[in-house]
C-alpha cells in the first residue's frame, strides 16, 4: 500500500518529521516498508538547497495567447503568465495548449523525467529557430504517474506563480510502500487516518484527525432494508444533489497520483480518497438508475446475472450478497457497483453507500469472481463497523467543500442493528513479563496500551483492557495479543537473548534419518555420486517415454504448466531428462537423488485429516556413459557395486542381488536385478529399457537403481557378530574357469565351498574376462580363502582340494581349466 | 518391358528379405531407389515411348517403386524388432558376477542437504529431535490447524498447488508443527526440514520447489528472549561467525506474538548492498509463540504450555552461505553445478 507523509501529517502532528528516517521505525515496530520514495524532483541525486532551487522553478501559469510556429506545424508559440510580472514566450507542441488554459510551467533549472525516462535539467532551448525557456509539462513529465497526453490542466482556480509544491503538497512528498502482507491483520491500518494514528502513537505526538461535522436533512430519500444482518453488520446512506461532474481539484489529482490511483473525476475520486483515508471503501449510486424507494441487502439467488461496472458479466451464487433497488441488484456487495447504477457524466443527484460487510463473504466473491479491488482487499481484512459514519462524513464534506452548489439532500440512514460489545481482556503483568522474557512492570504495559488507545483498568498485577474498536474486528483478541502490542511497542531489540534452561531429554533419532545419511554419505561421499534434485513435477512425455502410464499418477488441478501435470511416481523421469541434458557436456554421469514419490492409493477413502495417497522415501541413482556400447555391462556391475556398499552401512543385514521378478517398465527386462537386504527386498537395478532410450532420444547407456529408504528403515537393526581371528595361518588358493555365460557365477561359489567346508571359509568369483575367441563362454576366477581351526593346513589337502574344484567345474558346469 | 518391371520387382524383393542387417538393407535400397538405382533408370527411360505407352508403363514403373518402398520399410521394422528381441532375451546376463569397483572420483552433497545437515546436528546438540513430515499434505493439516480457516486472507500469502484428489502440496513445514504436538509427549523439542511448494513462477530468487527447517519448542515456560537466543546460536553454528539479528513484527496466523527476524548483511556488513536491497539487513525467517488455537489443534493446553515456532529457508540459507545467484540452480541437476560443493555432512 503506498502512503504519502504529506497526507499522514494532515492527521497528526508529524510534519517536521523526517519520514525517511522515521520509516525505519515503523518497520521495526508496525510493518513492513518495502520501498521510502522522496519524489517531487525526479533526480534522486539531488539534495538540500540543490533539490529545493530545482522545486522552486516548478509553478502554476496561464496561458495567455498561442500563436503558430513559423517553421514548425505542431508547435506553438505560446505566452505564458507565470506570475513574475513578464509575459513569457516558449514554444510547446502539446495539442491541448490553448490560450486561457490554467496548467504547470516547468521554468529553466527545473529537473523533469526526458523522454527518456532519464532525470533532465531545463535549459534554455532553440526550437526550430526559435528561442524557448522553460516548458508547460505533462503529470508523467513531473514524475507524476504516466498520464502524457497533454500538459497539465488545473481545473481549479490558482494563482499564476503559486509554487506547485504548496499549491499541491503531494507533489513534494516522501511515499513509503508497505508491504500489503504485513498489513493482513491491521484493518485499521488501510487508511492514512488509521497509519496516521499509530505514527503518532509511535512518536508520541497528537493525533489530531476528528470526522468532520455535516448537517444532514432532515426528509427521508431512500430507505435500507437489511435481509443479510450477518452478512452486513452496518448500512448506511445518504443523499447528494448538485453534483456537477468534472475533473478534481489540482492537489487531489496529484495525490491519487501519488498513490497509485488514477485520477478519474471529482465523484469517483472523492470515494477514492475517503478509502485510503479513513480506510472505509464507499459507493456512489446515479440516483436515476436506482428504481423505487428501499435499497434492499439480500443474498443473491443462485445464477443471478450481474455485470459490475468493469463490464464484465458474472452469474451469482447464494453465498454472494448484493445490494439491490425495488427490481435488480445494483452492486456486487463489497466488490464492486454495477453498470446499471454507475455515475455518469450528467450524473447530479447521487445516493452514497457507506457500509460493514462480513470479510470471509466478500473474500469469496472476490476470488470467485476475480474482483479483486481495493474494496474487497479493505473489507476481507474485517474492518470496524465504526469507519462507517467516518467515512460517510469525511466524503460528504469533500463534495460541499469542492463541488459549489452541491448538498446533502437527505437524512443520513443508518442501519446498524447490533453494534459489536466492547471486547475486553484480562491480562496480569507477570505474563507480558514472562513471554516476552524481559523485565516489564504491569503500570508499565498499561501504559503502552493506554498510548496505543486501549482502555486500561489496572488493579495492581491485574490489567482490564478494552480493545478499542478499530483492532476488536479481528486483530486484538488474547492475552497473546496484547504481549505483540508491548513488545512491539518497546522494541524487540531491547529484550535480551537468554537461551532456555530446561530438563533433558532421552536422546532420538528416527530410522528414516539414519538410512538417508548413511546411504548419502556412501554414494555421494565416497562412491563419487553428485547429489541432485529434481521437481515433484513431472512432463507428460517423460512419463510415457519412460513408458509408464499417465493415469496410474496423481494429477495438479493447477500445475505450474501444462507440460508438467503429474506428481512423480518415479524419481527416473527427471533423472533421465537431467541425464540427457547434460550428455552432450557430461561423457560420464553418476547422480544420485533422495525424494519421495507419490503413489496414488485407489484403495485410501479421502479423509479430512491425513492425505490419501502413499508419499515413500526413495534413493535414484544414475550411471550414464556416453560411449560405451549398450551390450557393455560395466555401468550395470559398477553399480551393483556401489548399492551393495551402501546398503552394508545399513546394519540391516547381508546385502545382495537375486532375479527380479517383475521388473518396472523403464527397466531393461534381462539386465536387470533385485537388491535384498537382509534377504528383503529393498529396490532393484536396471539398466534402461532399449525403447526408453529411443523414446526419449537417450545417446549414454544408462544403469539406474531404485532403493526404497523407508523399506530398508522399516527393517529390524542387526548387528552381525565378531567372528573369532584364526589361530592357524591360511592362505588363498586361485582358480580360472572358462565357463558357459549360462552358468551363474553364484551357482559355481557355492558348490566350491561345498567341497571342503571345514577347510574353506570364503569363496569369491574376483575376476570375469571375456573373448571374443569364445562367445559363448566368460572366464570366471576365483578364490577359496582356506584355513583350519585347529591347525595348519596340509599339502596334500590343497592338491586334493584343487582336483576335485577343477572336476567340479568341468562337470558340473560343462567348464574348460586351463591345466 | 513390363515383364522386365515384374522380374526387378522379384528380384528386390529376394534381396529386401536377405538382407540381415541394417545396413546390407541401406545399401539394397540405394540399388533400387536411389539416384543411380535400377527403378529410377527405368523412369528414366521412359522418356523415348509415345505418349500412350508412356502413361501405362508410368504407372507400371510407379506401383512398382512404391512396392519395393513398402518391402523395405516392413523389413526394416523387422530387423529392428529382431535387434529389439535379441537384446532384450539376453541369455549370457549373470546378476551374481562381480561388482566392479567404480573408478574414484570425488562426490558431493547438494548444497541443501550441507546446509540441512549443520542445521539439523546444530539443534540434535541441543537436544531437539529431527522429524520428517510428508508434503502431500490435507487443507486441515496445511492451513486450518494453523489457524488460518478458508477465507482468510492469510491464505493469499502462500498460493498453492492443489491435486485433483483434494489434497494439496504443503506450502511449508509447518504442518509438522500439529504432527508433532499429536505423536511426540510433552515437553517437545523438535525440527523438521522439507521440501514445499508454492504455485508462483520461477525467476532468479523465486522457485516453485524450495527447501525450509520448521522449528518447535513447546515447554512450560519459554519467552521470545529464548527464541531470540537460540535463532543466534543457530545462525552463528550456520555460518561460523558471529551475527547481528533483529526482530520486527511480521503476521503469521499461527504464531502470536508474531516476528520477522533479519540478519545484519554479512555481504556489507549492513552498509547496504546488492544483496540486502540497500537495506543493510536481510530477511530471514518468521517466528513468533505459538498461537494458542494451534497449540489446541494439537491437543496441547495453552494455558499449561507455551511454545515458540520458526521456519528457516534451506534454499535461501544456502544461497547466502555459497552466494549462489540463481535459485533454479537447485532443482537443475546440473553436474558443473552439484560438483561445487565438495564440503559433504557437518563434522
Amino acid at each position: 500500500m503506498k502512503v504519502s507523509w504529506s497526507w499522514i501529517s494532515r492527521f497528526a502532528e508529524v510534519g517536521d518529521i523526517d519520514a525517511v528516517g522515521i520509516s525505519l521505525r515503523f518497520t521495526l515496530g508496525v510493518a513492513e516498508i518495502d520501498e521510502v520514495h522522496r519524489v517531487g524532483v525526479p533526480d534522486p541525486a539531488l539534495t538540500g538547497e540543490a533539490r529545493a532551487e530545482a522545486l522552486s522553478r516548478v509553478k502554476i501559469a496561464k496561458v495567455v495567447a498561442c500563436r503558430p510556429h513559423p517553421q514548425a506545424e505542431k508547435l506553438q508559440i505560446v505566452t505564458v503568465d507565470d506570475g513574475g510580472g513578464t509575459p513569457r514566450e516558449i514554444v510547446s507542441g502539446a495539442p491541448n495548449v490553448r490560450p486561457g488554459l490554467l496548467s504547470v510551467f516547468a521554468d529553466e533549472g527545473a529537473v523533469i523525467v526526458g523522454k527518456d525516462g532519464a532525470p533532465t535539467t531545463l535549459r534554455e532551448a532553440v526550437i526550430r529557430g526559435v528561442p524557448s525557456r522553460g516548458m508547460l509539462v505533462s503529470f508523467a513529465e513531473l514524475g507524476i504517474g504516466d498520464d502524457h497526453a497533454g500538459v497539465i490542466e488545473v481545473p481549479d482556480v490558482i494563482a499564476p506563480g503559486t509554487l506547485l509544491s504548496a499549491a499541491a503538497p503531494a507533489f513534494d512528498d516522501v511515499l513509503w510502500d508497505i508491504d500489503n502482507k504485513s498489513l493482513t491483520h491491521r484493518p485499521d491500518c488501510w487508511g492514512h487516518v488509521g497509519l496516521a494514528r499509530e505514527i503518532a502513537a509511535m512518536c508520541r505526538r497528537p493525533f489530531t484527525w476528528r470526522a468532520p461535522d455535516v448537517n444532514f436533512a432532515a426528509e427521508a430519500d431512500i430507505a435500507v432494508r437489511d435481509e443479510a444482518p450477518d452478512l452486513c453488520p452496518r448500512y448506511s446512506c445518504y443523499s447528494m444533489e448538485g453534483i456537477r461532474i468534472g475533473p478534481s481539484p489540482l492537489w487531489l489529482q496529484i495525490l491519487l497520483w501519488r498513490l497509485g490511483q488514477r485520477p478519474i473525476n471529482n465523484l469517483v475520486d472523492f470515494t477514492n480518497l475517503t478509502m485510503l483515508t479513513v480506510g472505509n471503501p464507499l459507493h456512489a449510486f446515479d440516483r436515476r438508475q436506482l428504481e423505487g424507494d428501499t435499497i434492499v441487502i439480500r443474498r443473491a439467488t443462485e445464477g443471478e446475472p450481474f455485470t459490475t461496472l468493469d463490464g464484465r458479466a458474472h452469474r451469482l451464487t447464494a453465498g454472494d450478497l448484493v445490494i439491490a433497488d425495488a427490481r435488480k441488484p445494483v452492486a456486487l456487495a463489497g466488490v464492486m457497483g454495477g453498470e446499471n447504477s454507475m455515475v455518469a457524466d450528467d450524473t447530479t443527484h447521487i445516493v452514497l453507500e457507506s457500509a460493514n460487510f462480513h470479510a470471509g463473504t466478500i473474500r469469496r466473491t472476490a476470488v470467485r469472481t476475480q474482483e479483486r479491488t481495493d474494496s474487497s482487499a479493505r473489507f476481507e481484512k474485517s474492518l470496524d463497523p465504526h469507519l462507517v459514519r467516518d467515512a460517510s462524513l469525511y466524503f460528504a464534506d469533500l463534495v460541499l467543500t469542492n463541488i459549489p452548489g452541491s448538498r446533502v439532500s437527505s437524512r443520513y440512514e443508518d442501519v446498524f442493528p447490533a453494534p459489536p460489545a466492547p471486547k475486553i481482556i484480562h491480562i496480569k503483568g507477570e505474563f507480558v513479563k514472562r513471554r516476552l522474557g524481559m523485565e516489564i512492570t504491569a503500570a508499565q504495559v498499561a501504559e503502552v496500551l493506554e498510548r496505543l488507545q486501549f482502555t486500561v483498568a489496572r488493579d495492581g498485577e491485574e490489567l482490564t483492557v478494552t480493545v478499542p474498536t478499530f483492532r476488536a474486528t479481528k486483530d486484538i483478541g488474547i492475552p497473546e495479543d496484547l504481549v505483540e502490542e508491548v513488545g512491539r511497542w518497546h522494541g524487540y531489540d531491547n529484550i535480551e537473548a537468554h537461551l532456555p534452561s530446561v530438563a533433558m531429554a532421552r536422546p532420538f533419532t528416527l530410522p528414516i534419518r539414519s538410512v538417508v545419511r548413511r546411504l548419502r554419505e556412501a554414494l555421494c561421499s565416497e562412491s563419487g555420486f553428485l547429489e541432485a534434485m529434481t521437481y515433484s513435477f513431472n512432463r507428460i512425455e517423460d512419463v510415457r517415454g519412460c513408458r509408464m502410464d499417465p493415469d496410474a499418477h496423481l494429477w495438479m488441478e493447477n500445475p505450474i504448466s501444462m507440460e508438467e501435470p503429474v506428481l512423480r511416481t518415479s524419481l527416473f523421469p527427471n533423472l533421465l531428462a537431467a541425464v540427457i541434458r547434460n550428455e552432450r557436456r557430461e561423457s560420464r554421469q553418476r547422480l544420485a537423488e533422495f525424494g519421495r514419490v507419490y503413489l496414488p492409493d485407489p484403495a485410501a477413502t479421502p479423509s479430512a485429516r491425513e492425505p490419501w495417497l502413499s508419499q515413500p522415501r526413495m534413493a535414484g541413482l544414475v550411471l550414464s556413459d556416453r560411449h560405451a556400447d549398450v551390450s557393455d555391462t560395466t555401468l550395470f556391475f559398477q553399480m551393483k557395486d556401489a548399492v551393495l556398499r551402501g546398503l552394508r552401512t545399513q546394519e540391516r543385514g547381508n546385502a545382495a542381488v537375486a532375479k527380479l521378478v517383475d521388473p518396472p517398465p523403464v527397466a531393461h527386462p534381462a539386465r536387470c536385478a533385485s537388491v535384498t537386504l537382509g534377504g528383503a527386498p529393498v529396490g532393484w537395478i536396471a539398466q534402461v529399457h532399449p525403447l526408453v532410450r529411443r523414446e526419449l532420444g537417450l545417446e549414454s547407456v544408462v544403469v539406474m537403481a531404485c532403493i526404497d529408504l523407508d523399506a530398508i528403515a522399516a527393517l529390524p537393526k542387526v548387528v552381525v557378530p565378531f567372528s573369532p581371528l584364526p589361530r592357524f595361518p591360511g592362505m588363498e588358493h586361485d582358480l580360472t574357469a572358462l565357463v558357459p555365460k549360462t552358468v551363474s557365477a553364484d551357482d559355481i561359489v557355492r558348490a566350491l565351498r561345498d567341497l571342503a567346508p571345514e577347510i574353506t571359509r570364503d569363496v569369491t568369483c574376483f575376476a570375469v574376462y571375456e573373448s571374443p575367441k569364445f562367445p559363448d563362454r566368460r572366464s570366471l576366477s576365483f578364490r577359496l580363502h582356506l584355513a583350519h581351526k585347529e591347525r595348519t593346513l596340509l599339502q596334500e589337502e590343497l592338491l586334493e582340494l584343487h582336483e576335485k574344484a577343477v572336476q567340479t567345474v568341468q562337470k558340473t558346469f560343462d567348464a574348460m581349466v586351463a591345466s | 518391358m513390363s515383364d522386365s518391371i515384374t522380374l526387378l520387382v522379384e528380384k528386390a524383393q529376394a534381396e529386401v528379405a536377405a538382407a540381415a542387417t541394417a545396413d546390407v538393407l541401406r545399401d539394397t535400397e540405394v540399388q533400387y531407389l536411389g539416384k543411380k538405382g535400377e527403378v529410377t533408370a527405368l523412369l528414366k527411360s521412359l522418356g523415348g515411348m509415345a505418349p500412350e505407352e508412356r502413361k501405362a508403363m508410368g504407372k507400371a514403373v510407379n506401383d512398382a517403386r512404391a512396392a519395393i518402398e513398402k518391402m523395405i520399410a516392413g523389413r526394416r521394422g523387422q530387423l529392428e524388432r529382431e535387434a529389439l528381441d535379441r537384446e532384450l532375451a539376453e541369455t549370457g546376463f549373470d546378476l551374481t558376477l562381480p561388482g566392479i569397483p567404480l573408478p574414484s572420483q570425488p562426490g558431493t552433497w547438494h548444497p541443501v542437504s550441507i546446509i540441512a545437515d549443520r542445521v539439523e546436528r546444530a539443534f540434535e546438540q541441543m537436544g531437539f529431535i529431527v522429524l520428517d513430515y510428508p508434503e502431500v499434505e490435507t487443507e486441515h493439516y496445511n492451513f486450518d490447524a494453523l489457524n488460518i480457516p478458508a477465507d482468510h486472507p492469510a491464505r493469499d500469502m502462500q498460493d498453492t498447488f492443489w491435486l485433483k484428489n483434494g489434497c494439496l502440496l504443503r506450502t511449508h513445514t509447518s504442518p509438522g508443527q500439529v504432527r508433532a504436538m499429536h505423536e511426540y509427549p510433552l515437553p517437545l523439542r523438535a525440527i523438521f526440514p522439507g521440501r514445499v511448494f508454492r504455485y508462483e513462477r520461477t525467476d532468479a530468487s523465486h522457485e516453485h520447489t524450495f527447501h525450509q527447517v520448521e522449528g518447535l519448542m513447546i515447554d512450560r515456560e519459554l519467552s521470545v528472549s529464548n527464541l531470540i537466543a537460540i535463532m543466534k546460536v543457530l545462525l552463528e553454528t550456520i555460518f561460523e561467525r558471529e551475527v547481528t539479528v533483529r526482530l520486527r513484527p511480521g503476521f503469521f496466523p499461527f504464531v502470536e506474538p508474531g516476528f520477522e527476524l533479519d540478519i545484519l548483511c554479512m555481504n556489507c556488513g549492513g552498509a547496504g548492498c546488492s544483496v540486502c536491497k540497500h537495506s543493510g539487513w536481510v530477511e530471514l525467517l518468521p517466528c513468533g509463540l505459538v498461537h494458542p488455537n494451534v497449540l489446541r489443534a494439537g491437543g496441547v493446553d495453552p494455558e499449561k504450555w507455551v511454545g515458540w515456532a520458526f521456519g528457516l529457508g534451506l534454499s535461501r540459507l544456502a544461497m547466502m552461505r555459497y552466494k549462489i545467484s540463481h535459485i533454479t540452480h537447485f532443482m537443475g541437476a546440473d553436474p558443473r553445478f552439484l560438483r561445487q560443493f565438495p564440503e559433504g555432512g557437518a563434522r
